[in-house]
């Protein structure tokens, strides 16, 4: 039976092929959206990732000197600072006994991350002074900068090569010994400097903090972070946008399936009168349905891959994206691959319910709708043929 | 049938003897009915004295009441004629069928039961008539179908008549 | 007298409001070709739908080969039509994406049979038929009588006990209609098939051996057999 469906879903003639390319094509457009709205909301997460290391004062704070502003002054070494806020016994003692405080015997260091902007456009920075040889490493470096050397980030470091020192290269002391790896920013564009400092130059700066290592919590998933964004509200957003966009893929897809359905009900008609049971039809329908689905799931990963370089840049956080952020996790993929063909087929059962019924369709092609049938399911019937109309 | 100009344009495809004549005759139009060598040759001489015939010379090896008749141009020109000329379109409204149909509603019998009846027996020959056809040669099938669309419109009379059968009754009570 | 194959008794049905039967009998032996006339609308083609297991009363009985099939269920009932019966009817009966060996092999296909046999006996079917050279034809791509020539040998392919045939003429012309008829009754006494015909043309219903006709939802029986 299988295989008959798949004869009859591919031997149409031009006619039914041409409704399989739109079906097909239909399902590839909503797949495209599909796949590129989980890709950005993925995108979304590993950005936000990307600035972690910036609340590291935050949320790794081993001391709280006098007249600085790191407000969560916990010395939970183990917690990750992740929801734990403010539970941390503000030990007094903290800096005498750095090396219990330190995690894996890292040497702590003074940790100051600010805002500052250069033509209207945010630029973050990073001053770090380092009490030993053996520090925590920040994300994009080969090693931490020791004092009068400092890293900029590619964009950074193009701006400060083309405009005068005293414009913009003069904020940063000493001189440049790298440029941060990507790894290291929230986007490729981004405006970063990661400034090597001496602790006497960081203790006397307002909001600068003694930390034991970098932070690597998602800020999503971190209380105390002040950089970075909560995510969920732009996967909420995402999630309509994207909802708006396949609302008329939908459409669509029903479209070509009422275009197909008067031939659809001839033909399952005529299994019906020769001995077809409503099983049969039902597998017949459901494998050719599947055969648009399975062909419009492989093409769409096209407009999938087509979408994304716009996605990247399209700023929808503010910042673009790296390209490599907006990717699918396996399960993703899996789900999309089986559930849109499953719901192509579900939706050619029930779009074959009267039919299934009667294998008169051949002959008695206007059947008066029965009364009592729900309002609902005239207003849905209605609403799929109005293309027509 | 019009036996003599049947005859004439058995003729004009060709000179005959009167036992040919026949043979084709019997053959094409007799249906069961073969025509007697009797009325053949009273045919025959007929046609000679009006002039449309004429007997040829005999052959040789020929007996003496083998003649062969020949068509004259009198004769071919009545023949063609006849041949051209559509016959009557009569739409035989006196029909025996009619007669009965009215005489049983104007004496208040069953005319829906002779109606059935008559349709069942005009059936009946149809089946026959397609039998012959489903069986016989082209020439049969073609004879039996100009019956048969006659039987069929007579059934369809009788169909639309028994279904305004009260209408025709008030129609023939009201006179 | 032997029991008829089909027998239906008082059968009624009505579609909403509009009664179609109201208490037809009709009996049909073995073997015999029966047509079913009657002015269109007088419930012809809803009492073969009934004999047929394609409708079910809403009430009376109907009885074939001596088994109550009115209240079968929708699955047992696409089985005996399956299995019992074939179908010739006006039109659209092709199914438009197959070819036309597939439209006949289709019933054997449903039954189960592996597709090479199911073909290939399908094809013995097209130079009876006069079909030859057409096997590979969709129904798009055949005349009028073709394609009921193709759905005949499709009706006759399983080798019903019934053909129920309603108007099978009924969209050809007077000569393609009277071929279709010949081969229709001359492949069913060859195989004995029993042959429901419903048809409002009279020179139709004279290829059958007895005929029923229908009015008002009520069937009556006018002519014995033939033979």
């Amino acid at each position: 039976m299988i295989r008959l469906g798949l004869r009859l879903a591919v031997s149409g003639g031009r006619e039914a092929l041409v409704r399989l390319a739109i079906t097909a094509g239909a399902v590839a457009i909503g797949v495209g959206l599909l796949l590129t709205t989980l890709a950005a909301i993925n995108g979304v997460h590993a950005q936000n990732d990307r600035n972690a290391w910036f609340n590291t004062p935050f949320v790794h704070s081993v001391a709280a000197p006098s007249g600085t502003s790191a407000s969560g002054g916990g010395t939970s070494a183990s917690g990750g600072g992740a929801g734990a806020s403010g539970a941390g016994a503000a030990g007094g003692a903290v800096s005498a006994d750095r090396e219990a405080a330190g995690t894996g015997g890292l040497d702590p260091m003074w940790w100051l991350t600010r805002r500052d902007t250069v033509d209207g456009q945010e630029l973050g920075r990073v001053d770090v002074a380092l009490t030993g040889p053996r520090a925590d490493l920040a994300p994009g470096v080969p090693r931490m900068p020791g004092p009068g050397e400092y890293y900029l980030s590619p964009a950074l470091a193009r701006m400060v090569d083309e405009r005068p020192p005293a414009e913009l290269g003069d904020r940063f002391p000493g001189h440049r010994i790298g440029i941060l790896g990507p790894e290291a920013l929230p986007a490729p564009d981004s405006l970063v400097a990661l400034v090597g400092r001496t602790p006497q130059e960081l203790t006397a700066q307002r909001g600068a903090a003694l930390v034991d290592r970098v932070a690597t919590t998602s800020p999503d998933r971190c209380a105390d972070c002040v950089v970075g964004i909560k995510s969920n509200g732009v996967d909420l957003i995402l999630t309509v946008v994207s909802g708006a966009l396949v609302f008329p893929v939908l459409i669509l897809i029903g479209t070509a399936t009422r275009l197909n359905a008067a031939r659809r009900e001839q033909r399952f008609a005529a299994m019906r009168l020769v001995g077809a049971t409503p099983r049969q039809v039902s597998v017949v329908s459901a494998a050719e349905a599947a055969v648009a689905a399975v062909a419009g799931v492989a093409v769409g990963f096209l407009p999938f891959l087509a979408l994304r370089s716009t996605v990247a840049r399209a700023r929808l956080t503010g910042s673009r994206f790296f390209p490599s952020d907006l990717s699918l996790t396996p399960l993703q993929i899996l789900g999309v691959a089986v559930g849109v063909p499953l719901a192509a087929a579900v939706a050619a059962r029930i779009a074959l319910r009267r039919v299934q019924i009667s294998p008169l369709g051949v002959t008695r092609r206007v059947t008066p709708a029965p009364p009592g049938r729900g309002g609902w399911c005239r207003w849905w019937r209605g609403w799929w043929s109005w293309p027509r109309s | 049938m019009s036996v003599p100009l049947t005859l004439l344009g058995l003729l004009e495809r060709e000179p005959s003897h009167g036992y040919d004549l026949k043979r084709d005759y019997d053959a094409f139009f007799g249906r069961g009915k073969p025509l007697p060598f009797g009325q053949v040759y009273a045919t025959l001489g007929r046609l000679a004295r009006d002039g449309k015939v004429v007997v040829g010379e005999p052959e040789a090896g020929d007996g003496p009441d083998r003649k062969r008749y020949v068509i004259t141009e009198t004769g071919a020109t009545e023949f063609e004629d006849w041949l051209r000329e559509p016959v009557a379109a009569e739409p035989h409204l006196q029909t025996v069928l009619f007669s009965k149909v009215v005489l049983a509603l104007m004496l208040g019998r069953d005319a829906e039961h002779y109606l059935d009846t008559q349709r069942a027996a005009h059936l009946q020959r149809m089946r026959e008539l397609t039998e012959v056809k489903r069986s016989g040669s082209l020439v049969d099938a073609l004879l039996a179908d100009h019956g048969l669309f006659h039987l069929e419109s007579d059934l369809r009379w009788i169909d639309l008549t028994t279904a305004r059968l009260d209408a025709l009754a008030a129609e023939v009570a009201k006179r | 007298m032997t029991d008829p194959l089909i027998h239906a008794r008082q059968v009624t049905l009505a579609f909403g409001e509009t009664p179609a039967l109201r208490g037809a009998d009709l009996a049909v032996d073995e073997g015999e070709i029966l047509a079913i006339m009657g002015p269109s609308g007088s419930g012809k083609s809803t009492l073969l739908h009934c004999l047929a297991g394609i409708l079910a009363p809403d009430s009376g009985e109907i009885h074939f080969d001596g088994r109550r099939i009115d209240h079968l269920g929708e699955q047992e009932r696409s089985t005996l039509r399956r299995d019992s019966f074939g179908f010739v009817f006006q039109f659209g009966q092709l199914v438009p994406e197959l070819t036309a060996e597939e439209n006949v092999a289709l019933p054997l296909l449903l039954g189960g049979a592996k597709r090479a046999a199911a073909l290939r006996q399908a094809r013995s079917w097209f130079p009876k038929l006069g079909l030859d050279g057409l096997e590979a034809r969709r129904s798009g791509e055949l005349s009028g009588g073709q394609a009921q020539r193709v759905a005949l040998a499709r009706g006759l392919v399983a080798e019903p006990r019934v053909l129920f045939a309603d108007e099978p003429t009924g969209a050809l012309d007077s000569l393609t209609g009277e071929q279709v008829m010949d081969l229709l009754v001359g492949c069913a006494r060859e195989q004995g098939t029993t042959v429901v015909l419903v048809t409002h043309e009279a020179r139709i219903a004279a290829y059958a051996d007895r005929e029923a006709i229908v009015r008002d939802g009520r069937a009556t029986s006018l002519s014995g057999r033939l033979t």
